[in-house]
């Protein structure tokens, strides 16, 4: 039942925070290699809580998630945070980048809880999203497209089988955006596989496909179609 | 890396890692100046008593109005009889005068020559010691007498007193580092003859055994047989000194304790705001892969570092305390301890991680999830 072909399985996945919250409601999809994924669906419809379940950050209440071939549901809470940094690569909203640390190193410090801080390797990683003349800046001199471009450099920097970024571009202005995405679909060809939370259709469009979810379940395709040609431009 | 990241973020919270330092440096100082002072002084005043080959003095009982006493040699046979002379492993008597030598005063002390060097075994004699406990014409010279006087091995020399002269050849120049090296050594009896005091002596050194008898018991059987005297004991200096040292001992620990005390609770307040305000830091290290292990060890470093840092200079500033309390209230110098050094270190290192443990584990126990959320 388990194709090994898919980056990604995910069976009747129910999530439950305390007993009335129902965040995810019996949820079943299924990503391939190398495809480029994104997620939409209106706020508190279970797209974060879906990305923290696939990155092993959260567990669900029921319900299977398979990373190529893996359950991950059963494993501990170290055999989780060592999938997470041996497969998973994340990217958040709000960028998350330690304050102290500069561009370089904090790239770096992903190298060193994976195995080994490599300086060149991620000086590389760094040339190659732009920001070759930005290596020792710290966060806070560094404007939010560029913050997100070192994100992005971090969570290629171990070659994770799979990109989870949530609301990637969420605060970014237009042209930043737009360069943030460029590297987004510049780098898919290094062949992770992309899942991308977002509001806005445009990126969303260039996307091999496109999710929805609303409260707490995946829309069906034709429902997609139906209810957007009911409801147009608004 | 992990120094870089240590030291990055030491450097982000200078004030804090400061104030954590300094909590501990208190704290260690009193540890490291008790453990100091526990340490040496006992061994010094050990020392003392030890280099002391008389643990008993037998003094002339002064009478009121009189500066000058004497005891009657004849009645030291005393010591050589009964349950005495069990307890008395040797004795000698000394009687001391201010003479004339070259025209320069001088104290000469007269004492048995023949039983000296086992009451004073440390003495350190270059020639030889005079023969005989009645010997009327050799002399053991102080080292400093010897040099200012010009009075090397073999050499003559005429002593006065009052109307009467002596004329002595310097058997051996003695070094002891105390009294001794300015005075000039001769037979009981030369110095009785010259001072006109035949039979009289001005102090007894009594070495005895201790085991059976309390020295203190001895002292009285003595002042009981011989007429006219008072035994001191010797190591009633050390008793008063040791009585002393537990009394600023146990102020030192009492300090100690709630200094410590303070400091550990100054290290968990800081430790729990600083992971507070690192919450989002650790839950990002956490998502980014790090294990519970890597970060605890990431803290653990930090807080090895405070220990450290606290420790040493709380080491350096409580060995000038001890110094110092040392050269007050002992007159001694102390010299640095490596036990006291280690004490030191354990006990901030017990205080730092006693208080650390909470948020430590509290760190580790992080979500990452939920700190990520935060939006
Ligand atoms: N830790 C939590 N405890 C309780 N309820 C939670 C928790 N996290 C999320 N929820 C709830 O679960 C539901 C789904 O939340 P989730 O964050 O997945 O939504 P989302 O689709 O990412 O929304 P947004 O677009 O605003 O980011 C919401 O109703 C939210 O309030
Ligand atoms: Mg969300």
């Amino acid at each position: 039942m388990i194709n090994s072909e898919l980056s990604l399985a995910v069976e009747e996945l129910t999530k439950y925070y305390a007993a009335r919250v129902l965040a995810l409601d019996n949820v079943s999809l299924s990503v391939g290699h190398g495809e480029r994924v994104a997620i939409m669906g209106p706020s508190g419809s279970g797209k974060t809580t879906l990305m923290n379940i696939i990155s092993g950050l959260d567990r669900p209440s029921q319900g299977q998630v398979w990373v190529n071939g893996q359950d991950i549901t059963g494993l501990t809470g170290a055999e989780l945070t060592r999938f997470r940094r041996e497969t998973i690569g994340l990217v958040f909203q709000q960028f998350y980048l330690i304050p102290y640390l500069n561009a370089l190193e904090n790239v770096m410090l992903a190298q060193y809880f994976h195995s080994l801080a490599d300086e060149e390797e991620a000086r590389q990683a760094l040339v190659r999203v732009g920001l070759n003349d930005r290596l020792y800046h710290l966060p806070s001199q560094l404007s939010g497209g560029e913050q997100q471009r070192v994100c992005l450099a971090r969570a290629l920097i171990n070659s994770p089988q799979i990109l989870l970024a949530d609301e990637p571009t969420g605060n970014l202005d237009k042209a930043n955006e737009e360069m943030v995405m460029k590297l987004f679909h510049e780098r898919h060809q290094e062949g992770y596989t992309l899942i991308m939370v977002t509001h806005d259709p445009d990126i969303a469009r260039m996307a091999d496909r496109i999710i929805r979810f609303d409260h707490g379940r995946v829309v069906p395709e034709d429902v997609v179609g139906n209810s957007s040609l009911a409801k147009p431009l608004l | 890396m992990w120094w870089r990241i240590i030291s990055r973020s030491f450097r982000n919270r200078k004030a804090r890692l400061a104030l954590s330092i300094l909590s501990v440096v208190l704290g260690a100082s009193l540890v490291a100046a008790l453990s100091n002072l526990s340490l040496e002084i006992p061994a010094k005043a050990g020392s003392q008593l030890r280099a002391y080959g008389a643990n008993l003095l037998i003094l002339p009982q002064v009478p009121p109005g009189t500066n000058e006493a004497y005891i009657s040699e004849n009645d030291l046979s005393f010591l050589e009889r009964g349950e005495v002379a069990q307890a008395v492993t040797s004795y000698a008597p000394s009687l001391y005068s201010l003479v004339e030598i070259a025209g320069q005063p001088i104290v000469m002390v007269g004492t048995w020559l023949d039983v000296m060097p086992q009451i004073s075994p440390w003495w350190q004699i270059t020639g030889y010691w005079p023969e005989g406990r009645e010997n009327m014409a050799e002399a053991l010279v102080g080292t400093q007498v010897s040099e200012k006087l010009g009075l090397g091995l073999g050499k003559e020399f005429t002593v006065s007193s009052g109307d009467n002269t002596r004329r002595f050849k310097v058997a051996g120049v003695v070094t002891t580092g105390a009294a001794e090296d300015k005075q000039v050594l001769v037979s009981l009896k030369a110095v009785q003859e010259l001072t006109v005091l035949p039979g009289k002596v001005g102090l007894v050194q009594v070495s005895a055994l201790t085991q059976s008898h309390p020295l203190a018991h001895l002292a009285k059987l003595i002042e009981e047989g011989i007429p006219g005297s008072e035994g001191r004991v010797l190591g009633q200096i050390a008793k008063a000194e040791s009585r002393i040292l537990s009394k600023v001992q146990l102020l030192l620990a009492l300090v100690a304790g709630l200094i410590l005390t303070a400091s550990g609770l100054v290290i968990l307040s800081t430790m729990t705001t600083t992971l507070l305000e690192r919450t989002a830091e650790i839950g990002l290290m956490k998502a980014l892969g790090a294990s519970s292990q890597r970060i605890a060890g990431l803290f653990s470093a930090e807080i090895g570092i405070i220990t450290l840092g606290g420790g040493i200079l709380g080491y350096l500033l409580g060995y000038i305390l001890a110094q110092f309390i040392g050269y007050r209230v002992f007159a001694s110098a102390i010299s640095p301890h490596p036990l006291a050094f280690l004490v030191t270190i354990t006990i901030a290192a017990m205080v730092t991680w006693f208080s650390s443990i909470l948020p430590l584990r509290r760190a580790t126990q992080i979500d990452p999830a939920i700190t990520l959320r935060g939006d």
